[in-house]
């Protein structure tokens, strides 16, 4: 016999089972299910900004403390950044784009105010330490961390091992992009390691891949372009713009029409323009004091360097229009 | 009542809910200056009002369904349940009188965030912060319908399993239903197995109860013509884990 609590109990759990279903059904016709975590709001938060700006330091650790460990136990050069070569040839028709650093660096925190090239054999001059021999004695914390992070393994990672690396590095970020996609270094890093094989680890065809970099290009400058108060995202944008239109100047002749092309520089243009109007207004209203001296400096000559690399781009593209009896074919 | 009134005084006496009130009260003022708006200040209000909304879902889902649990398992494993029993209030009163004292005390962490969401980061514009208030109470809302049931459940399965069960399954529960659907949806799309399909649609998609994304992007409340429908799927699934409680909820240790 079925007494009256299990009764109640039974139709509870056949009406709420009922309604849930009814109304899951009509939510789910309408599309509302569809949705991409992001556990605590946390990405493209003002949260999801500075930890992605933390996130730059694991990354370098893999960088320097994995695929880097190759060069230096192989070259016995000292300070052969190979690494850095292939990023620092990436860009083989803007010819100021000289080192990694100042386009597509994995932040190197302040670092990045100046340029620096470390090529083989030569000493910096920028009088800054980057690991050679410290100036002072170190404190007792940084004696317990170099002793717990030292490598004492005699031998190069396997090619395995960098490929693993490598994978981890891309990941993260991937990662750091999704938390702030306006920060520059994260979309730079990521860009280059879809566009570079010897860093990333997709194995895409060409054609794939130059698909998914101005996916990822336009999705950053639509991203970056919604910000009308910090000066930031704008470059970021531009830098993403400049990437669109150096794909089409490296492309086959005929590949993209000259009014593609132009399209893009005027994005280029427009988010030059959006960068140094905010920097203006950002200066006037003071809200720039709030920004510390080293990223101030990050900022200037990141925006010189993008005023750099539009400029590059024009004279190569007005060079080969130039030298072509049909402009309309293409660049 | 008297089990309600002895419930709602014992969590007040324990002072934990202290934590939980400052937690949503004054974290939202004070982790701003670790977010970047320290720099751009246009995006102080956004990182308030994230801020508040986010410690009352990590208040409900730590401490709410903690204290539910332990009070669950104190009922049945301290002779409390069985006394009541035996003076009459039968086993579904003493749930409800139980879910009664601790929801007093979890329900007001949605309607503190929503307050402090529009009192210190409403927009300016008038129009925008009427949508913006509007938003707010529609959240404090649907915070209080994914919580309820889950705090009967937790008291439920403490009751019988033990208070680590209880706290584990609503908050579990929780965060699958708030993030981990969608981590399913991705799955489903690289496996495309019918079972995923089958498990997606049937979990909780209380994703639709956080509002960071939508106050954070200032999308305006939803729609009024679709709220009761959210409320109508927020309901069923209350009245099922009511059933699902009731079924499981006991009030001596020994069957």
């Amino acid at each position: 016999m079925i007494n009256r609590a299990t009764l109640t109990t039974a139709s509870l759990a056949i009406i709420g089972a009922g309604l849930w279903s009814y109304a899951g059904a009509r939510l789910a016709n309408e599309g509302k299910f569809e949705f991409n975590p992001n556990p605590l709001g946390i990405k493209r938060s003002p949260y999801g900004q500075v930890i992605a700006m933390a996130f730059q330091a694991p990354v370098d650790k893999d960088w320097h403390g994995g695929i880097e460990i190759h060069d230096h136990s192989s070259h016995h050069d000292g300070h052969d950044h190979d690494g850095h070569d292939d990023h620092c040839n990436h860009n083989a028709e803007a010819d100021s784009h000289s080192c990694h650093d100042d386009h597509c660096d994995h932040d190197h925190g302040a670092e990045v105010a100046h340029s620096h090239d470390h090529s083989a054999g030569e000493t910096c001059d920028c009088g800054e330490d980057h690991g050679g021999a410290p100036s002072s004695s170190p404190s007792l914390i940084d004696r317990l961390e170099e002793s717990v992070t030292a490598r004492t393994n005699p031998l190069a990672p396997t090619e395995a091992h960098k490929f693993y690396l490598r994978r981890e590095i891309e990941n993260k970020l991937r990662f750091a992009y999704e938390l702030d996609p306006s920060h520059y270094a994260n979309y730079a890093s990521l860009h280059l390691f879809l566009k570079e094989d010897s860093f990333g680890t997709h194995h895409l065809n060409e054609r794939e891949k130059t698909r998914m970099m101005i996916s990822l290009a336009e999705s950053t400058i639509r991203y970056c372009l919604r910000e009308h108060t910090d000066p930031r995202p704008a470059l970021t944008a531009s830098a993403a713009a400049y990437n669109i239109l150096e794909i089409m100047i490296e492309a086959e002749p005929g590949t993209y029409t000259t009014e593609e092309v132009d399209k893009r520089l005027a994005d280029l243009d427009f988010c030059l323009k959006r960068h140094f109007d905010l920097l203006d207004s950002t200066a006037k209203s003071g809200r720039w004091e709030l920004v510390s001296p080293a990223r101030q400096e990050e900022i200037l000559q990141r925006g010189r360097f993008g005023v750099k690399l539009r400029d590059t781009a024009v004279t190569t593209i007005t060079n080969r229009r130039a030298g072509k009896t049909n402009p309309s074919a293409g660049l | 009542m008297r089990l309600f009134k002895l419930t709602l005084s014992t969590l007040l006496r324990r002072n934990t809910w202290v934590i939980c009130a400052l937690m949503v009260t004054i974290l939202p003022f004070v982790l701003p200056q670790i977010s970047s708006s320290t720099e751009n200040p246009s995006l102080v209000k956004p990182a308030l009002a994230q801020a508040a909304w986010v410690m009352a879902w990590l208040s409900a889902a730590f401490w709410g369904y903690f204290a539910a649990a332990q009070t669950g398992e104190h009922l049945s494993k301290s002779g409390l349940g069985e006394y009541f029993h035996s003076q009459g209030v039968s086993a579904t009163r003493q749930l409800f009188q139980v879910w009664l004292a601790v929801f007093t005390f979890v329900a007001p962490l949605g309607m503190i965030a929503a307050l402090v969401s529009v009192l210190a980061a409403s927009p300016a514009n008038p129009s925008e912060k009427t949508l913006w208030i509007a938003t707010n109470f529609q959240y404090a809302l649907l915070f209080a319908s994914v919580v309820a049931p889950l705090i009967a459940l937790a008291i439920a399965c403490a009751s019988r399993f033990g208070s680590v069960s209880g706290f584990l399954v609503s908050c579990s529960l929780s965060f699958y239903g708030l993030y981990g659907v969608g981590y399913v949806k991705q799955l489903i799309s690289v496996e495309n197995s019918r079972v995923l399909t089958w498990l997606w649609s049937a979990s909780p998609h209380y994703h639709f109860a956080d509002p960071t994304e939508r106050l954070r992007y200032k999308l305006g409340a939803i729609e009024w013509s679709q709220f009761p429908l959210l409320l109508a799927y927020f309901g069923g699934i209350a009245l099922l884990y009511i059933a699902i409680s009731r079924w499981i909820f006991r009030v001596r240790a020994t069957a």
